[in-house]
Parts: structure tokens; C-alpha cells; sequence
């Protein structure tokens, strides 16, 4: 059917489009231009090929990304199932709980970890550190494929309880419908181990965005490093198109689905066992983090004179953290919408989102020094702390416009028609059509990519301007030196910081648990 | 409702742009106002300096500081990167040792400045044409575990990690960065490149641990998981003072022997850096004996070597050391050699 509309250029509207095209490009020039010149410049690389050294990185990036994937999977699998399935007592507490570790940044947990045990007793063994990144992202693996197990189609699951038992319903109906869920999971935790460096680094393994950065740490030369980073780019660039073309239509809830949620394992009394264990399990390694760094803080003493002493470098990642949502979510929204609303350009924000995604953040550190460090007015912002909120945008605006994309795919098109068929003008379109019905996920959106920010380490320890450290930048640093007074409190504040952004998000993610469970119940009343 | 969470949301937006433009670090200061220090020394002795210094003077300042694995190294050729670029953001090169600074003098990076305090220094730590200043020395020492020494032989050279009866149970630091980088060197011009060849072939034929860095020798020693280790004053002190059960041992110290390393903090000028004049205040406050007097007085312990500081370290006396002898810019052009034959057969896994 082809809908006569009237015409809604207006200067809004051409704003509008322009500046989430404008926020691409800005992500995407950095580690399109460190490629780029990688390649063109490669042969005048002075180092020749290793293909030993290449395969030994290979090994160790395979040996850690495949620990923490299978390790999360086969933890994030049996809780998901536990949480999400069954009627354990005290779920959403404990759900609260791994939301909040899942929060938690990648060297928090490393700073926690080297309060309780030293450095050199870890061992410098890559399954070591797969062991570690797999914990560490244990809880986001478990939210994810709670949500995926929840979204079963229940109709298999009835028909096979006839014949079965639980746990054969669960084996053999449930867990491969939930294959996709495993796959994004697998890609999720592929792709934060592989571009970060936190733990790597620590433990001396050298993987390939470990060797990246050190690599140009030493060096500050960036042909040779990004050259060692491309087997990343090409690997996350191929995982990232299998996983959109083999899993494109599935895990899309039908009307019938929503209606019809599928049912709880009952577990009888060792519910309440059951749950007082997984809530300890959720809370038991932040106490005894916390209670480590309180440990090294010690004393009370001075305490006043070393949180004021830390407040700059807090302030000025809140500020840093706080422009880049802003800019990211501006850009997001902008590109979720040509993504799922755009033919033409479909394509083209495709590509763009896939290159920032597939893309290691010391490769995009080192893109950005490339493209801003020269005279004139790209050195004045180079020199300025935008450089670091850019590093956000580069990082992040791809990750926003996942996050953002089914929500603007569930706004009815028909409502846009009708608005504009009544004379609405652009802005009164978007302030009452699309604001109500995305002002929600927005904010989820937003909350997210404010702890992202806030917890980016990868591209900001590269570009961050003389003077102008943020609280992971610090952390990073002094982390080599071991697990001080000074550090140990920077971290605490660092989880008080966390913990003030992780509690709207659990709220809004728990209101609108809550009223889609009341929805379901009351369309379930009436069919 | 809508309104009010549209207003809210407008505001989110907004807010952070308003409290960025209020930020020191973005608003416009005079040039003379603003210094850039990058600094190898660890930031949780060198960051209070700095921050003395701007109490004192008004002048910001906006340290790039190094960490562990990459120590010295990665700020010297982020200076040469940036000398290459024609964009120079640094104005003064805090380095933790002596050879990397004379590595940037000899490839013209660093330009020529008198600060006041410079003449109060020994003539040996310091460059006749004012290209860099020495101060706050620290010395190459070995660390050892008392418990697992006990009352054997104990080790009192460099030699003795060689030494077959302490086979596996010796550390050093990677030496290709910060003071083990130094370390190696100086050996290398001091004993001549085939004898120190020989010691690090031996070193590795003993299995002597390579780790991370000199903290972390140190804290392994002050654990009992190395009988002992070669490590720097400030990273030993720690673990003494801590209650660990160790020693310091000042190497190679007898008559017949080649002294032990004593390798000063080093302050130099970048050649056409953004703010000369502040650059030249700064490595004067830190010349300093007040400042000498803190570093000795403060954790990492450090020699002071201006002449009117009346604060020893608690580590060592200068005049009670029996320095090594060794010409810091032979040392430096030793530096590439060492390395390459330390890369190629001792770092070999």
C-alpha cells in the first residue's frame, strides 16, 4: 500500500538526519583511518612478518576468549535457567544483585580481585585469565540468557511435558530454542575479551589487543600495532554477519508468545534454599571485595583529605561520561531509526555499526591520535578532553543503536501516518508519538551507556589529554603498583558511583518487569 | 507528565556541557600558567610534588604518567613521536633514570636551561651544557628473604644469581624497560659486551625469574617466593617497612668489586615545548632540597644529592655507598645493544 503523506522537511527534520550522520562519521573515522593507513602503510613496516609470534598470539587470544565464553555460558546457562524458569525464592533480589555486578567495570574487578590475591600468585597463564574475564562477565551472560529462556515458545514446551520430565523438557525443547541466545552471548563476551586489555595486561599474557597496546605504549607508532589488531577486526566483522544473517528472524515474540508465557519449574521447598544460595552467590564477591578494599583503606585517618583529593578526577569522569551518553544517545536514536525505518540508508549505518563494533579499542585509541593529532584546530580538540568523549562515541554509538533498535521497531508506523495526516508538525511528531512510547527505553538505553562510559578504559588510557585522567585512566595506572590506600578508595567510590547509576536502571528494568507481567496476565485472563 | 520527563531529559543533556565549561582544564589560561610533565617516576611519589608545586607557584600543571610494564620506555618514544610530528605537548621530561634522558639528548630533543638549584648538584649529575639535571637518587640493590637465607652464604653480587645453590629461586625485573633497562646497560659498557653477555647467558642458565617489574620482584622476595631479587631502593624500602621478612644488600660494594648502581631521577626541557619559562620553574622547584628533602623523608626513600639537603634517606647514606663507576653516555650508547641481545637470547619464551 503506498501512503500519501504530506512532506515533513522542515529545518528540525533535516536536522534531525544530519546529525546522527554527522555522529558516524565522527565514530567511524578513526578506526576506518587506522586501518586504512595500517594497510597502505604496512610495507613500510621495519619489523618483517613473525608468523610464529602471530600464531602464539592467536593461541593465547583463542585459549582466553574461548575460557570466558564457555565458562560464562555454562554458569550464565544454569542460573538463567534458575532465575528465569523456575519459581527459586527471591529472584528478583537476586537478578538486582547480578544486574549490579554486571555493571561493575572490567577493572574494578581486577582491582577487587588483586586486593585478595597478589599479582604474581594469579600466574601468568592465559586459561587463568579466561578463567577471570569469564567471571567477570558471568552476570551479564545469566541476564541474558534468563531473558532469552523466558521468551520460549511455550507451546513446544506443553507438548513435551506430555511425554517428559522437566529436566528432558528443559535438555531437549528448551535449551535449542534458546541456540540464538547462546550465539549473542558467545559474541558478546567475544567481542568484550577480545578488544579489552584490563586483565591481559595484568597478567602478562599477550593476546592480540593486549599486544596492540603495548605494542604502542612502547613504540607510539601506529601502523604496527593496528596491523597486529586486524585479525580481531576480521574475526568480530565475520562473527558479527554470521550472527545477523543465520539469527536475523528468530527471537522476535509473536503476539501469542507475549500472551503466553512459559511455565515455571516448580522446585518445591528447596525453593528458599535454592534462592538463599544464589542470592549469597550474587552478593558473597562484592562483600568480600568491598570488605578487601576496606581493608587496604585501613584507617579512617586523612580520609576526609584523600576523598577530596580524588573528587577531581571523579568529577571530571562524571562530566566526560555524562557529554558522551548525551552525544552517543543523540546519534543512536538517530541510527536505530534509518536502520529499521530506512531503505536507502539502511545499508550504509549497517556498515558504519558493524566497522565500530568489530573494531578493538586500543585500534580506535590510536585511529583518533592518527586523524586529531595535528596542527590547527583538530590539535586544539585533540589537546582538549573531547578527544576522550569522541573515544566514547567511537566506542559506543554502535552499541547504543542495538540497544535502541527494537524499541523504535515497536513503535506503530500508523501512528506516525496519522499524526502527520492530522497537520503535526516534525517536532510535534516526535514529542507526541515517539517520545511516550521511547522515553523508557531511552532512559534504560542512556543508563547503560552512562556506565559503559564511565567504565572505559581501552581507548581513554591512550588519548586522554596531559592532566586529565578519569577514574579508570587512574585506576589503570596505579593498579601496577599494587593494591594502595589511595587506589583501594578510588575504587570504592568508583562501585558508590556505579551503585547510584545501577539503582534507576534495576527500577525502571524492575517497573517494566512488572507491567509486562500484569499485560500478559490480563491478555491471558481474556483469551 | 510527558512534559516535565522532556524538560528533565533536555536538561540531562545540556547540564554536562554547562559543567565542562566551567572545567580548569578547558578553559583558556595564560600560556606561563600551564606546565606539561611527563614522568616516569610512580605516581603515587611524584603526583603530591606536582601538586606542592601548583599550591605554591599558581602554575597548573598536567602530568602524563607511565605504568609499571612500560616504564620510561613508552614516554621517551612518545616524546620522539611527537618531536617526529612537529607537535611537541611536553615540557618536561621527569624520568626515573639517567640513560633514557641522555638517549633523547643525543637525538636533539632536549634544549638547554640554567635553573638556580643546578649548581648546588655534584658535577656527575649533571650535563655541562644544561641539558639535564640529576637529583633523588636511587641504587640497584638485591632483596632477600631472610627466612629462606637464613644463616647461609648470602648473596652480595650481582654474580650471585648466577650461583648454582640459589638455582630457580632468583628475580630480576624485565630488562628491557625502566631502571632494569638501565641496569643492563651500564653493565654492558661497565664489564664490556662479551663478559656481560656471559652474565645474562648464566642468569638464564640459572633460571632466574623474569617478572613483571621491580615492585613486583620485591613483593615476591617479601613473600618467600624468591630467595632474593635485584630490584631499586624505593621498590625495597616497602617491604622492609612493611614488617617482611628482608634485607637490603648494597651489591658488589667490596674493594675488588664494581660498586653498585646509583642511577638519579632525571629532569630535562623538551626542545620547542609549549611553556619553556614554566617548564624552567618546575625543574627548579623540583631541584630543590625541599623537595629532596620529601622524596628521602617519603615512602620510596630516595638519596638526596643536593648539597645543601640535610635529610639522608633511611636506606643509605650517599657518602657511605661505594657508587659505580660507569660513564652514563657510554651507558646510553650501550642501551640499543643490550637490549637487542637481551631480546634475542635472554627473553627468549
Amino acid at each position: 500500500m503506498r501512503v500519501l503523506l504530506p512532506p515533513t522537511s522542515s529545518l528540525f527534520s533535516a536536522a534531525a538526519s544530519l546529525l546522527p550522520a554527522t555522529l558516524l562519521l565522527l565514530a567511524v573515522s578513526a578506526p576506518l583511518f587506522a586501518i586504512i593507513e595500517a594497510v597502505v602503510r604496512s610495507p613500510s613496516v621495519e619489523q618483517p612478518f613473525d608468523l610464529a609470534r602471530w600464531l602464539r598470539l592467536l593461541w593465547t587470544t583463542v585459549i582466553v576468549t574461548g575460557t570466558a565464553i564457555i565458562l560464562s555460558m555454562l554458569i550464565g546457562t544454569t542460573l538463567g535457567l534458575l532465575l528465569f524458569r523456575t519459581n527459586v525464592a527471591a529472584h528478583r533480589l537476586t537478578l538486582a544483585l547480578l544486574l549490579l555486578a554486571a555493571c561493575l567495570p572490567t577493572y574494578v574487578v581486577a582491582i577487587g580481585l588483586l586486593a585478595l590475591i597478589a599479582a604474581y600468585d594469579l600466574g601468568n597463564s592465559p586459561w587463568v585469565c579466561g578463567v577471570l574475564y569469564g567471571l567477570t562477565y558471568t552476570p551479564l551472560a545469566t541476564l541474558v540468557l534468563g531473558s532469552v529462556f523466558r521468551s520460549a515458545d511455550p507451546t513446544f514446551e506443553d507438548l513435551a511435558r506430555l511425554d517428559a520430565h522437566w529436566p528432558r523438557v528443559l535438555r531437549c525443547v528448551t535449551l535449542p530454542q534458546a541456540l540464538w541466545g547462546h550465539s549473542v552471548v558467545a559474541l558478546l563476551v567475544f567481542w568484550l575479551v577480545a578488544t579489552d586489555y584490563t586483565f591481559t595486561d595484568l597478567l602478562i599474557v599477550r593476546t592480540f589487543a593486549e599486544e596492540v597496546y603495548t605494542q604502542f605504549r612502547l613504540d607510539y607508532r601506529r601502523v604496527a600495532p593496528v596491523l597486529t589488531g586486524v585479525p580481531v577486526f576480521l574475526a568480530l566483522t565475520a562473527a558479527l554477519l554470521a550472527a545477523q544473517f543465520r539469527f536475523r528472524f528468530v527471537g522476535e515474540q509473536t503476539l501469542e508468545t507475549l500472551a503466553n508465557p512459559p511455565r515455571m519449574l516448580p522446585l518445591g521447598h528447596t525453593r528458599y534454599w535454592l534462592g538463599l544460595l544464589l542470592a549469597t552467590a550474587a552478593i558473597g564477591p562484592l562483600i568480600v571485595i568491598c570488605q578487601a578494599l576496606f581493608a587496604r583503606v585501613a584507617t579512617f585517618d586523612g580520609l576526609d583529605e584523600s576523598i577530596v583529593a580524588l573528587l577531581p578526577d571523579l568529577r571530571r569522569s562524571g562530566v566526560a561520561a555524562l557529554l558522551g551518553t548525551g552525544l552517543t544517545m543523540l546519534g543512536s536514536a538517530g541510527l536505530a531509526w534509518a536502520l529499521v525505518r530506512t531503505r536507502r540508508l539502511r545499508w550504509l549505518v549497517a556498515f558504519g555499526v558493524l566497522i565500530l563494533l568489530a573494531t578493538p579499542a586500543p585500534v580506535a585509541g590510536i585511529g583518533l591520535i592518527g586523524l586529531w593529532n595535528r596542527p590547527g584546530w583538530l590539535g586544539v580538540v585533540y589537546d582538549s578532553p573531547g578527544i576522550i568523549v569522541l573515544g566514547y562515541l567511537s566506542r559506543f554509538l554502535a552499541v547504543g543503536t542495538l540497544l535502541l533498535m527494537p524499541a523504535v521497531r515497536r513503535v506503530p508506523r500508523e501512528l506516525d501516518w496519522a499524526a502527520r495526516l492530522d497537520g503535526c508538525s516534525w517536532v510535534g511528531t516526535q514529542r507526541y508519538v515517539y517520545w511516550p512510547t521511547l522515553c523508557v527505553p531511552l532512559a534504560l538505553a542512556g543508563l547503560v551507556l552512562l556506565i559503559l562510559c564511565f567504565g572505559e578504559l581501552g581507548t581513554t588510557v591512550l588519548v586522554a589529554p596531559p592532566g586529565w585522567s578519569t577514574v579508570s585512566v587512574r585506576a589503570f595506572t596505579l593498579l601496577h603498583f599494587g593494591v594502595y590506600r589511595d587506589l583501594a578508595l578510588l575504587t570504592l567510590l568508583a562501585i558508590a558511583c556505579i551503585v547510584l547509576l545501577w539503582a534507576p536502571l534495576g527500577a525502571l528494568l524492575y517497573r517494566r518487569d512488572r507491567s509486562h507481567a500484569r499485560s500478559t496476565e490480563s491478555t491471558s485472563r481474556r483469551t | 507528565m510527558q512534559r516535565r520527563s522532556f524538560i528533565i531529559t533536555i536538561s540531562l543533556l545540556v547540564t554536562p556541557l554547562l559543567a565542562c565549561s566551567g572545567n580548569d582544564a578547558t578553559t583558556g589560561r595564560a600560556a606561563g600558567d600551564v606546565v606539561v610533565v611527563y614522568t616516569a617516576l610512580d605516581r603515587q611519589f611524584s603526583e603530591p610534588i606536582l601538586a606542592a608545586f601548583t599550591k605554591q607557584t599558581g602554575i597548573e600543571v598536567r602530568p602524563v604518567y607511565d605504568t609499571e610494564a612500560t616504564k620510561t620506555i613508552g614516554l621517551v618514544n612518545r616524546i620522539r613521536a611527537e618531536a617526529a610530528s612537529g607537535r611537541p605537548r611536553c615540557d618536561v621530561f621527569w624520568n626515573n633514570e639517567i640513560l633514557n634522558t641522555l638517549r633523547l639528548q643525543s637525538e636533539g630533543l632536549l634544549q638547554p636551561c640554567r635553573p638556580a638549584q643546578a649548581e648546588h648538584y655534584p658535577a656527575q649529575f649533571r650535563d655541562p651544557e644544561d641539558h639535564w639535571f640529576g637529583f633523588a637518587a636511587r641504587a640497584r640493590v638485591i632483596i632477600c628473604n631472610t627466612e629462606r637465607i637464613g644463616s647461609g652464604r648470602q648473596p652480595t653480587s650481582i654474580h650471585d644469581l648466577a650461583h648454582r645453590d640459589w638455582r630457580g629461586q632468583t628475580g630480576i625485573a624485565k630488562p628491557l624497560f625502566g631502571t632494569t633497562a638501565s641496569h643492563a646497560a651500564c653493565l654492558f659498557a661497565l664489564l664490556g659486551g662479551t663478559e656481560a653477555r656471559s652474565l645474562f647467558d648464566a642468569f638464564r642458565a640459572n633460571d632466574v625469574q623474569v617478572v613483571a617489574g621491580n615492585k613486583t620482584c620485591a613483593e615476591m622476595v617479601g613473600a618467600g617466593r624468591l630467595a632474593f631479587g635485584l630490584t631499586d631502593t624505593d621498590d625495597a624500602i616497602i617491604e622492609l617497612e612493611a614488617g617482611k621478612p628482608v634485607k637490603i644488600i648494597f651489591p658488589d660494594s667490596g674493594d675488588d668489586q664494581m660498586g653498585t648502581l646509583l642511577l638519579p631521577n632525571t629532569l630535562a626541557l623538551i626542545r620547542d615545548c609549549p611553556h619553556p619559562d614554566a617548564g624552567v620553574r618546575l625543574i627548579d622547584y623540583l631541584l630543590s632540597p625541599e623537595v629532596e628533602a620529601r622524596l628521602a623523608a617519603g615512602a620510596s626513600a630516595q638519596i638526596p644529592l643536593h648539597a645543601k639537603c640535610d635529610r639522608d634517606s633511611r636506606v643509605a647514606r650517599l657518602a657511605d655507598l661505594r657508587p659505580m663507576q660507569v660513564d652514563f653516555a657510554d651507558a646510553a650508547a650501550a642501551f640499543d645493544e643490550a637490549a637487542r641481545y637481551i631480546e634475542a637470547h635472554f627473553l627468549t619464551d
